[in-house]
């Protein structure tokens, strides 16, 4: 609900009697996968080929989700989803599958690859709903408020996260529609993923005001590894040449 | 008649003259490694259910803070050997099509994760629920 004139415009957050986090990540997985599928039929994939990646690419996704949950949390108990694991296991998935189907990898990887901040920004509803993720202590225009025991005012993090991602996917699709060299445009939209994730922790309400905290290394650690994945499964595969390059080889 | 020509008669029906040109397909090598790779996923699958199930009963006895390197060590391996399952599953139906070992494996696999979605769904529905309308009389 927005409240404006002489009261500062806020948004308020009704304490729900259940929380949605749980389906509304769910939700934006499942529609990231569906227009994962439409790029790679776009794309000339075969159904067979989307089948089998999107088995293993879910699997290991939510596997490594939950695993990487546990390990965070330090308790084997702790059932729960960690967003940085689903994105290491949805890249994982996507190798293992290229890696045994190879029918057109770089396509089916650079379409869940810019697909991937399209599922993180929806399932930041679930964060504002849920009250997780949320900004610094605020009190000015668009300040998201909780009521409860956990409740406060706060800086609309989990709002510019959506913004933020829902933008980064668009410019993804520009990126893999018209960079003819797709690994070089899986590279580029890594990169920029995790540039823009590292400085939107800065509005966390856990970032501690250092320069450079431990959530931001983890996001620096999770982009590493995913750019060292793409640079072995595309020597293994030996992808990665523009079309043009590849035809003059031949 | 050949075994050559016994299995081309298997796959189209009809039965064709075998030339000097026409792959040699060993059908049989292909059914023993496709049904090996079966084999070994359900292996693993079961392996990854145990230890899972080990993590959380270990867990209720001991205190998992000071001795969480056991715990992470099953944990990863759970997850491993279940991720390595669907791998291998994936593997023979891909590579090994006419296989129907792999493909009713599968078809198996799917309906588990299917079926244990529906009922983690189901708890989380009742749980809410119980808790919506629960209330302490008195």
């Amino acid at each position: 609900m927005l409240y404006a004139g002489v009261i500062p415009m806020k948004i308020y957050i009704p304490e729900l009697a259940w929380s949605p986090y749980g389906l509304l990540v769910l939700t934006s997985v499942a529609i990231g996968f569906a227009v994962a599928i439409y790029l790679m039929r776009k794309a000339g994939v075969t159904k067979h080929t989307i089948l089998y990646t999107c088995i293993l690419t879910s699997v290991f996704t939510v596997t490594n989700s939950v695993m990487g949950n546990m390990l965070i949390s330090n308790d084997p108990r702790a059932l729960g989803f960690s967003g940085l694991g689903a994105v290491v296991g949805m890249i994982l998935g996507v190798l293992v599958s290229g890696l045994i189907i190879k029918d057109k990898p770089e396509s089916v990887m650079a379409s869940f690859i810019a697909t991937a901040p399209l599922m993180y920004g929806l399932a930041k509803t679930g964060c504002l709903f849920g009250g997780c993720c949320h900004g610094k202590d605020y009190e000015g225009p668009f300040a998201i408020v909780y009521s409860g025991a956990n409740g406060g005012s706060y800086f609309p993090a989990q709002i510019i996260d959506m913004t933020v991602f829902i933008a980064m996917f668009a410019v993804n699709l520009i990126l893999i529609r018209k960079m003819k060299n797709k690994i070089a445009a899986i590279y580029v939209i890594l990169a920029l993923l995790t540039v823009v994730r590292f400085l939107l922790e800065y509005l966390k309400y856990y970032h501690d005001g250092s320069l450079i905290a431990s959530g931001q290394v983890s996001v620096l650690v999770a982009g590493a590894a995913s750019i060292v994945l793409v640079t072995v499964w595309k020597f293994l595969l030996k992808v990665g040449k523009a079309p043009a390059a590849a035809g003059a080889q031949n | 008649m050949d075994n050559q020509t016994t299995n081309n008669t298997m796959q189209t029906g009809t039965e064709t003259p075998v030339t000097a040109a026409m792959p040699q397909v060993d059908y049989a090598a292909r059914k023993k490694k496709a049904d090996m790779l079966c084999y070994i996923s359900l292996g693993l699958y079961a392996a990854s259910i145990v230890s899972a199930i080990a993590t959380y009963v270990y867990s209720a006895f001991v205190n998992y803070e000071t001795q969480n390197i056991i715990f992470k060590i099953l944990s990863a391996f759970s997850s491993v050997a279940f991720e390595a399952a669907w791998v291998l599953v994936i593997v023979a139906r891909a590579k090994f099509r006419e296989n129907r070992f792999a493909k009713i494996l599968l078809w198996v696999y799917i309906a588990m994760a299917i079926t244990v979605a529906v009922i983690l769904i189901a708890i989380i529905a009742y749980c809410v629920y119980t808790c919506s309308t629960c209330y302490m009389p008195g």
